[in-house]
């Protein structure tokens, strides 16, 4: 997906994230649960949040970090009841 | 989005990428509404990581990256299909029947929440006391959720008696005189 | 009868057709009628009034609702529903999670028998039957398993005392029921059922050696089949005129598949009268092992009809026999008011019919989500009788459970089967089941159209299930 750059050479990863699809209060907290691993950047790209995560310990694997990452957002995007059946 | 040659080829939302071991589905939210998209992806997690993008008012895509790379992902996107039908299904149903299922779960919550419970000391029914939020025990006078003695207050020592059978006999009052105490329930 | 046509709605109903001239009609409360093609018609095209025969057929069912049947008919959907006016009847205590056995298919995930922290204490007991005591049911079961019940004696002796002392006390009547897989019996235990009559005793016995001892090992790896068969007779000799129920369940797995009749025969041959085919739950060790015991559905209701279609056999040469899915689909077809049975409601017992309680004292919703903190409603000396009933896990089960929010609901089934949310989620990682590939639901589907085929078909089979309807 375009949204998604990760650069292993740099240890880094950008993600832009529609805030419709992932509103910020879910990107917070899982921010607070990532930040022993992942240095954590949120901020604005026009009507997207930017992500950037970079590794803390550089033998991680930053392109697994990154989807845990997504997945766990994702996961308390439904709990908060956003798209919940 | 749906490929022009349907009745030739079929519907093909999905995109397969062997390389990448992921596939990238794209849907339209006025068939699978947003609800309806995330409960499906929800179920793939212990599978799949998922990144969902897109426009919610025109297409979504929703890619699903397997764990495993073993995984067959041509399945794994035809029963992610599956899963969207499924959820639109109880979607439609839930709203169909939302007055049978309130009344079916009303009717299990006012069993049981009711005030039906019995003390454990003295076996009396237990009473709610609405000022003070707690079940208590008109009997041990006790709050049994939070182990301290209820302060019955005298309005609970009060009962109704129109013919006047519990008031004894008293000479008129004087200036001075304070009501009789100990009314018991 | 009625006496004239009046004015009538139809209730809300499906079909299923089981020919041209065998039509079943069935409503949401579980009345049923089965009409010939020209009464269908006349049913559907809504000109029941042209049948003066037809329009009393559906009129005494309850399948068309009038001014003079609406009574009766809301009669029959409480007694449909009575589990929901009642409260929870099933307390099911966990004394500890240790066992001397390791099943291929345990959901507990029992731990070994030297395991440590894994067992109640009597403070723990006590609150526990303190908290099971403040359902609003008049009357309760109490049910003790494991692990195995057996490893945790005292907590189970402690609390049978202290709920008979408070069943008393309220003017509740209380039952107990131990389970426990009997490799353990000395003469103690056997005192101590004689001591506590009336009182009710379940184990497991999975077949003949070869199968019993595939499935039931234990931890060491040995199989347990001549130490609990050895046991059975022991109890059943020294408790011969006692008030005593002694009863064994059947867990069937891949292994157990070809032993369809062997199975029913070993039961026979230590005087059970019953015997219950359960099939796996996807949970626990089943869950992990599923490659190895596992089967689709139509492999299970292949081996559930042949052992069905013989125990049939057996009663019509009078030799006492019933198995439990028959009866438990019997009774629900033929009665008005749906089963004791926790599980087989809808919505299920979870929470609402039977609770569950571990050595901590934390309370889950049923047995089968005792492994699963999802399921977890709170602990009996911190959370409040209403807070657990009333959370939203429990308000979740009833309302899929009830099945209206899915498809099931368009199923002719829809009044006899049920879901469990528990194995769903364990199975699908929702509690939404995919009601089409549900192995559960698949299997009942297809015991249903089986125990409807005998009713309406065979008149002695039919009779056979009437008869073990009524012992439901």
């Amino acid at each position: 997906m375009k949204n998604l750059k990760i650069k292993k050479s740099d240890n880094k990863a950008e993600i832009t994230l529609n805030p419709l699809l992932y509103p910020l209060p879910s990107l917070e907290k899982t921010a607070s649960v990532f930040e022993k691993f992942l240095d954590i950047e949120i901020t604005k790209a026009g009507r997207d949040h930017m992500v950037i995560l970079r590794l803390k310990n550089k033998e991680d694997d930053i392109e697994k970090l990154t989807y845990e990452f997504m997945n766990y957002t994702f996961s308390e995007v439904k709990k908060e009841g956003v798209g919940n059946v | 989005m749906v490929k022009k040659d349907v009745k030739k080829q079929g519907i093909n939302n999905i995109e397969f990428n062997k390389e990448g071991n992921f596939i990238i589905a794209s849907l339209n939210p006025k068939i699978y509404p947003l609800e309806v998209i995330y409960s499906a992806v929800y179920v793939f997690l212990d599978k799949a990581y998922v990144i969902i993008d897109g426009d919610p008012d025109n297409e979504i895509f929703v890619q699903l990256k397997a764990k495993n790379s073993k995984e067959d992902m041509e399945k794994l996107g035809m029963e992610f299909n599956n899963e969207l039908v499924n959820y639109a299904v109880y979607v439609v149903q839930a709203i169909r029947n939302q007055p049978l299922r309130k009344a079916v779960i009303e009717r299990a919550l006012l069993t049981n929440t009711s005030g039906n419970e019995y003390c454990t000391d003295c076996g009396c029914k237990l009473e709610y006391c609405k000022d003070c939020d707690v079940t208590y025990c008109p009997s041990c006078s006790l709050d049994h959720e939070n182990e301290t003695a209820h302060e019955m207050k005298e309005e609970d020592y009060i009962v109704d008696d129109p013919l006047n059978i519990a008031k004894p006999w008293t000479p008129p009052k004087e200036a001075g005189d304070e009501k009789p105490k100990n009314k018991k329930k | 009868m009625s006496e004239n046509i009046d004015e009538y709605m139809v209730s809300q109903y499906r079909i299923h057709k089981f020919d041209e001239n065998h039509i079943l009609v069935t409503v949401d409360n579980g009345a049923w009628v089965v009409l010939d093609n020209k009464e269908y018609e006349l049913f559907r095209l809504n000109r029941i009034s042209e049948d003066k025969k037809l329009y009393d057929k559906l009129y005494e069912k309850g399948i068309i609702i009038t001014k003079s049947n609406i009574d009766q008919i809301v009669e029959d959907y409480r007694e449909r529903y009575w589990f929901l006016f009642e409260g929870p009847t099933l307390h099911i205590m966990v004394p500890t999670f240790r066992c001397n056995m390791k099943c291929a298919y345990c959901h507990s995930f029992s731990k070994p028998p030297d395991a440590k922290g894994w067992d109640m204490d009597n403070d723990t007991a006590k609150a526990v039957v303190d908290f099971m005591f403040k359902t609003p049911a008049r009357g309760l079961t109490i049910e003790f398993q494991g692990g195995d019940c057996s490893l945790n004696f005292n907590a189970v002796e402690y609390a049978i005392n202290y709920a008979r002392e408070l069943a008393k006390k309220q003017n509740k009547s209380v039952n107990f029921s131990i389970v426990t897989n009997l490799t353990n019996v000395d003469d103690d235990f056997i005192k101590f059922l004689k001591n506590n009559i009336p009182i009710g005793l379940c184990t497991s016995l999975d077949g003949p050696k070869e199968v019993h001892d595939k499935n039931r090992k234990y931890f060491g790896g040995k199989g347990t089949y001549d130490d609990v068969t050895s046991s059975i007779k022991k109890i059943q000799e020294e408790m011969k005129g006692y008030d005593f129920r002694f009863h064994a369940l059947t867990t069937i797995t891949k292994h157990s598949l070809p032993y369809w009749k062997e199975i029913i025969d070993e039961y026979r041959k230590f005087g059970f009268k019953s015997i219950w085919l359960r099939y796996l739950n996807e949970i626990g060790f089943a869950k992990q092992s599923w490659k190895e015991i596992g089967y689709t559905a139509e492999e299970y209701v292949d081996f559930w009809k042949k052992s069905f279609e013989y125990i049939l056999k057996l009663n019509k040469e009078k030799i006492p026999m019933s198995e439990g899915w028959a009866r438990l689909i019997s009774s629900v077809i033929l009665n008005k008011k749906s089963s004791n049975n926790v599980d087989f409601r809808s919505p299920c017992g979870a929470g609402i019919g039977q609770l569950l309680y571990n050595h901590k004292g934390d309370i889950y919703t049923c047995d089968e989500a005792k492994v699963d903190d999802i399921f977890k409603l709170g602990n009996v000396k911190t959370s409040s009788y209403k807070e657990v009933l009333s959370s939203p896990t429990v308000t979740s089960i009833i309302d899929i459970s009830s099945k209206f929010p899915t498809m099931c609901d368009a199923s002719p089934w829809f009044p006899y089967s049920s879901i469990c949310p528990v194995n769903v989620y364990k199975s699908h990682g929702n509690i939404i089941p995919d009601t089409v590939n549900d192995l559960r639901i698949k299997i009942q589907y297809e015991m249903i159209k089986k125990i409807f085929e005998k009713i309406i078909f065979n008149k002695e089979e039919g009779k056979i299930l009437k008869k073990w309807a009524g012992t439901c």
